[in-house]
């Protein structure tokens, strides 16, 4: 238990050092999503019946 | 509390540090790792498998298309489903694996999958190779491009395929991250490839739906109407890529990319790839869009030349030019020379079988320039264009013998009567002229946002047949099955079993893996005196395993009419296990009398006993043998081959081998290769007898008479090998037959050097 509070504390103290990689990581992902956004044409064209 | 949290950082042993430094460290990949665990036990998010477990307890065991795989490439669009094409989870060594990739073409667009040429192909292969099990799975979703399929190859790999096929090109544009497609500014092939492999993380697609609600906020415009004419009129102004533009090197270098990675992939893991050029519309489709640029001319101005040189005759400069208005139509649906060649390039340095389906179309095309004869519109094959793309795989693949050494030529049909006893009707051709004439009303055939016409409010359907088919398409009142299974319905009450066997025969390959329609097709071709069809229809519908009384009690009489013993036997067997009482004691007389034809009465002592028991004063009747199979004309040719054989009695074989021929254009049947060949043998056209004959053996290999005629054409052609067989044939299914030594003498003293001697043309 005063393991697990410890740690806490450290990782209270250390946000950047851990929540960056994440943040970077969920950027990256919003990045690549918005990058290879697009609108297939072909779709429109022969779905409509 | 900033003195705390400094005196707690002064408090921990250096251990304790490194421990919390270590954890922090892969406590975001764990929260991630957590996150993704979560989401999918939870459910949220999308499978991604290319290929899933089969929903249906009935075929546990087998792998089938994910159905909703679509979503991963058009996410908010509306996609295709792909085609159910199941296959072993675990693959038998005696199987032969094909996946088919590609796009609409290959879903048979505009047609429904009974249409698409894999599964005609796959039909025209089985013909081929008898004694072959082949899985033909199609992986095409329409509009889907190099990059979708580049996305796939590894787990195609994965499930151990024999062979690919490919068959893509048209769609590298404006297909799913298409060129002509990414609205983003920054435009890399490498970032798609990363987003298309995250893609298979819930914790991605969880991100994604932040990103699409957050966007989503700032475009209101929800309605499919809305979206529909927002997107249409971005397409009208943004299509445009000119021909050698950097958006037309983009989508080039993707397909030459994409292809390669795939070519060199399948290389690596020894596995051999056909793939085709693709064909397209070069007669009459005018360009969508022209656009001169620099030196060169607009595509309209290439298209017109083209047809005054056609008109004038000048046919190869009539093609040049249309290649050109296709290559610089700025609107691109069609795949441009350079796509063709870089198809051809690829399939030569990684050794992939290229597949020249251009030249088979522009040699079935007046001035072998391909229009509207063999395509709906631009790209997509009309009927007639679909046999003939299967056609050209199916030479590259038996040429290659890759399956077999060579195909067994008794059961290959040729091209013209493969077509014919294909299963399709005038409701599926009336399916895609609907939606070709629908799709023409749309962008890029007309500017719809000036003039906007719903196909659906204009048409007036002629005829019962069109009603159904503009119901099935416009209206979605009913499904293709359901209008299928009216028509046949209605024409087997009518007595037109011959429509009504085109319905189900239409139905048995729209739904190649359900046993109902292929008895019901069956059922027709019985009522149509076609027995070896028939056969063939009984035992496809128990291939997956369906137990079926009626099936196998039906292919069991059949055999016992040709006198195939053995096999009726195995279905009479195979009746009794989902046989009532009465059922089963019918059975069990057929497989008596069977026994008894095969001089193995014994084995039926237990049957004998049985019904001595119940009925003691009358044994089981075994009426005499017969050789009734010839007595079995199909409907669809019986008025030529019975005129044929009255010809043949008065020995005008001139006139009745006419008739025959004439016959073999309305269908091929066994009989009449029979007759033909038994006709050519009496003319003492010897090689043409042998080739009939030889077609006719599966069929008639229990008749003793045929095969007396079989043993002499072989001597006739000196083919002593085929004689000795037929002989060995006719001592297993008569070994009473009084023939057998005289045939024995006559093989034993066969003198090749003067034919005549040996045989007998009477």
């Amino acid at each position: 238990m005063e393991f697990l509070k410890e740690l806490w504390q450290f990782l209270k103290i250390r946000k950047k050092f851990w929540l960056l990689p994440l943040i970077i990581v969920l950027l990256f992902f919003a990045l690549i999503i918005v990058f290879t956004a697009g609108t297939a044409i072909a779709p429109f064209i022969y779905s409509i019946f | 509390m900033k003195k705390e949290s400094a005196g707690s950082k002064q408090q921990l042993t250096k251990n304790r540090k490194i421990i919390f430094s270590i954890i922090s460290v892969l406590l975001p990949f764990l929260f991630l790792i957590s996150l993704e665990i979560i989401l999918r036990i939870s459910g949220s998010g999308h499978n991604h498998s290319l290929f899933v477990n089969h929903p249906d307890k009935e075929f546990e065991g087998y792998q089938v298309m994910n159905p909703e795989i679509g979503r991963k490439y058009f996410q908010n669009m509306e996609y295709s489903a792909p085609a159910k094409d199941i296959f072993l989870t675990e693959k038998p060594n005696d199987v032969f694996r094909i996946f088919v990739m590609g796009s609409s073409t290959v879903v048979g667009f505009p047609y429904e999958n009974n249409l698409m040429f894999p599964r005609i192909l796959g039909e025209r292969l089985r013909d081929a190779y008898p004694d072959k099990k082949i899985e033909m799975v199609n992986t095409a979703i329409t509009a889907i491009n190099s990059f979708t399929l580049a996305d796939f190859m590894p787990q195609i790999l994965n499930e151990k395929p024999d062979a690919i096929l490919i068959y893509a090109g048209h769609n590298e544009f404006y297909g799913a991250f298409g060129a002509g497609s990414n609205e983003a500014m920054f435009h890399s092939p490498t970032l798609i490839r990363i987003h298309l492999k995250l893609m298979n993380s819930r914790v991605y697609q969880l991100v994604m739906k932040l990103v699409g609600n957050i966007s989503g906020i700032f475009n209101s415009n929800n309605s499919a109407g809305e979206k529909r004419g927002t997107l249409m009129s971005r397409i009208v102004k943004d299509a445009d890529i000119t021909y050698g533009s950097d958006t037309y090197k983009e989508g080039i270098n993707n397909y030459e990319q994409n292809m390669s990675a795939i070519l060199a992939l399948a290389k690596k893991n020894n596995v051999k790839v056909f793939i085709s050029d693709v064909v397209s519309n070069l007669r009459d489709i005018k360009p969508f869009k022209s656009i001169p640029s620099g030196e060169l001319k607009g595509a309209e101005e290439y298209y017109n030349a083209a047809k005054d040189f056609e008109l004038k005759g000048e046919i190869q400069k009539a093609n040049e030019n249309y290649l050109l208005a296709r290559d610089y139509d700025c609107i691109r649906f069609r795949a441009s020379s350079d796509i063709n060649r870089i198809i051809k390039e690829l399939a030569d340095k990684n050794q992939a079988s290229f597949v020249p389906t251009l030249d088979l179309f522009n040699s079935n095309s007046p001035n072998g320039i391909v229009g509207d004869n063999l395509l709906t519109e631009h790209v997509h094959p009309n009927i007639t264009g679909a046999f003939l793309l299967s056609e050209s795989f199916y030479k590259e693949i038996t040429h290659s013998k890759l399956i077999a050494p060579e195909v067994n030529p008794e059961t290959e049909k040729s091209f013209k009567n493969f077509r014919i006893t294909y299963g399709y009707s005038a409701l599926d051709s009336l399916i895609g002229k609907h939606r070709i004439t629908n799709l023409k009303y749309h962008w890029p055939f007309r500017d719809e946002s000036k003039d906007y016409i719903d196909y659906r409010e204009i048409y007036k359907p002629k005829g019962k047949t069109d009603s159904l088919a503009f119901n099935v398409m416009a209206k979605q009142k009913i499904s293709l099955t359901e209008a299928h299974e009216y028509l046949a319905e209605m024409y087997f009450k009518k007595g037109d079993y011959l429509n009504a066997y085109r319905e189900y025969n239409s139905l048995t390959k729209m739904n190649p893996y359900w046993g109902f329609y292929f008895r019901k097709t069956a059922d027709c071709l019985l009522k149509l005196n076609d027995l070896p069809e028939a056969l063939r229809f009984f035992e496809r519908s128990t291939e997956y395993g369906e137990a079926s009384f009626y099936a196998h009690f039906r292919a069991g009489e059949i055999c016992m009419i040709k006198n195939d013993f053995e096999k009726a036997i195995f279905h009479f067997q195979k009746s009794q296990l989902n046989a009532d009482k009465d059922e089963k004691e019918k059975t069990l007389i057929k497989i008596y009398q069977a026994l008894s034809y095969l001089n193995r009465a014994a084995e039926g002592k237990e049957i004998e006993a049985y019904f001595a028991k119940v009925n003691p004063n009358n044994p089981i009747p075994v009426p005499p043998k017969t050789n009734t199979y010839m007595d079995y004309i199909p409907a669809q040719v019986k008025i030529k081959v019975l005129e044929a054989q009255k010809l043949i009695d008065v020995k005008d074989y001139g006139k009745a081998l006419g008739l025959l021929t004439e016959s073999l254009e309305i269908k091929e049947t066994a009989i009449v290769f029979r007759l033909l060949g038994e006709v050519y043998y009496k003319n003492e056209e010897y090689e043409k007898a042998q080739h009939f004959l030889k077609k006719a053996y599966p069929e008639f290999k229990f008749d003793t008479n045929y095969l007396r005629s079989w043993f002499m054409t072989s001597l006739a052609t000196s083919n002593t090998d085929d004689a000795r067989k037929t002989l060995e044939q006719l001592k297993k299914i008569d070994p009473k037959s009084p023939e057998i030594g005289t045939f024995q003498i006559i093989l034993n003293n066969f003198n090749p050097n003067n034919i005549n001697a040996n045989i007998d043309t009477k």
